[in-house]
């Protein structure tokens, strides 16, 4: 979902699921997660310190279901009150779904709460263990939706930090097995990150040591805004269809480009339970070319804040991530675009099939390194 | 390795069996013990030659001390670089945090 549903769920009778507060033994076990914690999606992954597997690794779309009223016992598996991620949406018809973060932040407090409840049970479900989760925070967050996240995961998770997402991509990007080979150019020495997700579109410079506020630009432009202008331009086309937002996003997912317009790009739907054939080629361009617009700019900026000796390799070393990076064509009109600006040699690359990964598994990284007094108390 | 051109011509000038391959393997142990020999006396006569010698001729230098682990500089610095620390990005991460609001958005070195 896009967007929380503008009802909050204070109307329901939810009754609080029984999650058991964590045991408070000296020598419990410790499990280090990373949370991608996305506007629609979110990753987690985790493992037991001191064992290199991952024990838990899962994508879950960022939405929390408040079973309605009056559901008949035995529609919702085992009569649950609450549902979460793919749960929820399959039962859209039942629950009323919320969205706890818009545009990369949290809106709805109580339904984030019950979303990192749902994730803490996913990697400890006894709630017996020191959970310490890296979790990632849009490039230049503001300190109030900083704390949001704080307050949220106050009582359940028991350690805490949070690092801006592009530089965890860098990290989870970044080969460890190959550091020591002479011609690897690890992209947390010299790269540019960017990470275009639901909620915003995250630029970063990253060149050996943590980036500062100027090395991060946040854009609040992503796939939710490609969605709404697709969703408003098929609606001016073609009025009274009735398409969810939902089925938007799939269409731009299935059909997404940028660069010169294609057409005709014909899209089957179903209107009214009948099935139609929308051209939707122009409208799909001009929104998925706008947000190259959107971010371009910032783009430049940061390169141009590299200093001389580093920003040729830098500009060898421009990578696109999260759900923006399967955009068809992104990389090479980016790259065209950069080299028509008169920039040296620019070189643009995909992170490729991972890329839904690559924050949470460099949370986790972070969460392996980070040293006892790095860690973050949450207290209630 | 001129040696390996020289045992060549050497036999076949005197015949293959006139310089065995285990004579060859004695020679190599025998100048191998004499360089770490070398080696050791040089450490214990160079400091005593030094001062010798800056006592006999009037404004001679004092090179520095020899020591063991004596090396060259790498060719380049970036050489030994390793890859930046996580813990240590994090450390940085948190210096900014804490740092006074002013001071927060500077940082290139």
């Amino acid at each position: 979902m896009t967007t929380a549903i503008s009802e909050k769920p204070s109307t329901i009778a939810v009754s609080s699921p029984p999650f058991p507060a964590p045991a408070r033994k000296l020598d419990r076990k410790v499990i280090l997660a990373g949370l991608d914690l996305g506007t629609n999606k979110s990753c987690i992954l985790a493992g037991s310190a001191g064992s290199t597997d991952l024990a838990v690794s899962k994508i879950v779309p960022t939405v929390v279901g408040y079973v309605r009223e009056g559901i008949v016992d035995g529609i919702i598996a085992g009569n649950a009150t609450i549902l979460y991620g793919d749960d929820a949406l399959k039962n859209f018809l039942h629950v009323n779904l919320a969205a706890p973060l818009q545009n990369g932040v949290i809106v709805h407090p109580d339904a984030a709460r019950d979303f990192l409840r749902h994730i803490r049970s996913l990697v400890d479900p006894g709630a017996t263990a020191d959970l310490r989760v890296v979790v990632g925070v849009p490039a230049n967050a503001e300190e109030e939706a900083r704390e949001s996240i704080r307050a949220c995961a106050a009582g359940i998770f028991d350690r805490l930090l949070l690092i801006p997402e592009p530089f965890l991509a860098a990290l989870g990007y970044r080969d460890d097995s190959r550091l020591n080979q002479p011609n690897y150019v690890d992209p947390v020495t010299n790269s540019l990150f960017i990470d275009i997700g639901g909620g915003t579109s995250d630029l970063c410079l990253i060149q050996g040591y943590f980036p500062s506020r100027d090395d991060q630009i946040c854009i609040a432009f992503a796939g939710d805004a490609i969605d709404g202008l697709i969703h408003d331009e098929i609606n001016r086309l073609y009025p009274g269809n009735g398409l969810s937002t939902q089925t938007v996003r799939d269409i731009k997912e299935a059909h997404s480009y940028v660069g010169p317009i294609r057409k005709p790009t014909d899209v089957k739907v179903i209107i009214g339970g009948k099935s139609r054939m929308l051209e939707l080629g122009e409208t799909i361009g001009r929104a998925c070319n706008t947000l190259v617009d959107r971010f371009y700019p910032a783009l430049t900026t940061l390169i141009t804040r590299a200093s001389s000796d580093s920003v040729v390799q830098l500009l060898q070393n421009i990578i696109i991530t999260g759900g923006g990076s399967q955009i068809r064509g992104i990389d090479t009109v980016l790259q065209k675009r950069l080299e028509d600006d008169g920039f040296e040699s620019p070189k643009v690359r995909l992170a490729g099939q991972d890329y839904k990964r690559y924050v949470a598994l460099g949370a986790h990284k972070a969460a392996r390194a980070a040293r006892e007094n790095q860690w973050q108390h949450v207290l209630e | 390795m001129r040696l390996i051109p020289l045992i060549r011509s050497f036999r076949d000038s005197h015949g293959p069996d006139s310089l065995p391959d285990r004579q060859i393997r004695d020679l190599y142990a025998r100048e191998r013990e004499r360089a770490l020999d070398a080696a050791a006396l040089a450490e214990i006569l160079a400091p005593l030659l030094i001062e010798q010698l800056s006592k006999g001729l009037p404004g001679a230098l004092h090179p520095p001390p020899l020591t063991s682990d004596a090396r060259p500089s790498p060719a380049s610095p970036r050489a030994s670089a390793g890859a930046p620390e996580i813990a240590d990005l994090l450390d940085g991460m948190l210096a900014q945090e804490n740092a006074p609001a002013a001071g927060r958005t500077h940082r290139r070195p």
